[in-house]
């Protein structure tokens, strides 16, 4: 409960202490409060267990936004022009031609077929990868397949 | 080495208690033992005003600093840290000597610990004023000594006590009028 604010002693020389007074007052015999060590260390340890805390690192995912969206952009600059360029004749767009192109190079040609020729000389292979007229072995038909689809497709303009 | 300690711990010391606990604020435990050592005295001294038992003081002192540790971070201090500190001492002090009173203090009693006891009883040549201040209501005496043994303005006694700055006027004017006018303290007001 306050006491009401309005009183008369609002001059502050009333409020002011003779030095006399102030100095006695100070002197006033206070008994010696001992603090023991124990006591300044317990607060001290608890201090520095408290404020020498690792504190959570506010990371959030979202502090690295920018160099994703930055990522996503680039990714998106190399691949959007790939879907507007115009298929060249012969050229590997889908998975089913690309088990043709032997040699990785972009197109089913003869060199495809020499590619499977040369590595069932030197090494016989039998790698079922290679059965592109499925039959379930990886021979001389597969080599004339990939020989007849190169012309095929070099029918449709590539010379 | 140890002179990079001693000038740090050097320029701690001679840092304002606003700067300390911005550095709290940041981690630093070595700022809150400046400011703990800078305080400590004044808040056992203040303790044992309210409590009269040393043990009780040194418990209270415990206390508000782990209650003024858990503050942080995040604490502002925008005035005198005293007026901070002085309603923890009293409220923690009062709670020290309900406890130690709990189990031998009838309810009439413990209505009385809400009252600071008087200060103890000294020799002759300073007892006059110490009875004088001992007759004084509570919260006279208390604002007497904020204002002139501890050294806080009235703006900041009020801010600690938590009372308008005119009850403080009132209460300090009343006090002096008191000992101005006591026969046995009269004399400390002789030009």
């Amino acid at each position: 409960m306050h006491e009401p604010d309005n009183n008369p002693h609002d001059q502050d020389e009333a409020l002011e202490a003779p030095p006399k007074l102030v100095a006695a007052l100070k002197r006033l015999p206070q008994e010696p409060v001992f603090v023991p060590p124990t006591a300044d260390e317990a607060v001290l340890r608890a201090a520095r267990g408290h404020l020498e805390r690792p504190r959570p690192v506010r990371v959030g995912w979202f502090r690295f936004m920018p160099w994703v969206a930055a990522a996503a952009a680039i990714a998106l600059l190399a691949v959007i022009p790939r879907f507007f360029k115009p298929p060249t004749p012969g050229s590997v767009r889908d998975s089913a031609l690309a088990r043709w192109d032997l040699n990785s190079g972009r197109h089913v040609d003869i060199l495809d077929a020499f590619a499977l020729a040369r590595q069932l000389k030197q090494s016989g292979a039998r790698n079922l990868q290679w059965d592109v007229n499925g039959d379930g072995v990886v021979d001389e038909r597969d080599v004339a397949a990939i020989a007849a689809r190169a012309v095929k497709l070099e029918q449709g303009g590539r010379s | 080495m140890d002179a990079r300690v001693t000038a740090n711990h050097n320029s701690e010391v001679s840092r304002s208690d606003v700067e300390l606990v911005a550095a709290i604020n940041r981690g630093d435990a070595a700022a809150f033992e400046v400011l703990y050592f800078r305080h400590r005295d004044w808040v056992t001294g203040l303790a044992y005003r309210f409590t009269g038992d040393s043990d009780a003081a040194c418990d209270v002192l415990q206390e508000t600093f782990l209650y003024f540790l858990r503050k942080f971070p995040g604490f502002r201090l925008t005035a005198n840290l005293k007026t901070f500190l002085y309603p923890a001492v009293r409220n923690l002090s009062i709670a020290a000597r309900r406890k130690a009173a709990r189990y031998q203090a009838t309810p009439a009693e413990l209505e009385q610990l809400e009252q600071a006891p008087a200060p103890p009883a000294v020799g002759a040549e300073a007892g006059d004023l110490q009875i004088v201040l001992a007759a004084l209501p509570d919260e006279q005496r208390e604002v007497l000594l904020l204002r002139f043994v501890d050294g806080l303005s009235l703006a900041e006694i009020a801010a600690a006590m938590d009372i308008p700055l005119g009850t403080v006027k009132s209460r300090l004017h009343n006090a002096l009028q008191t000992l101005r006018q006591d026969e046995r303290t009269k004399a400390f007001f002789d030009r």
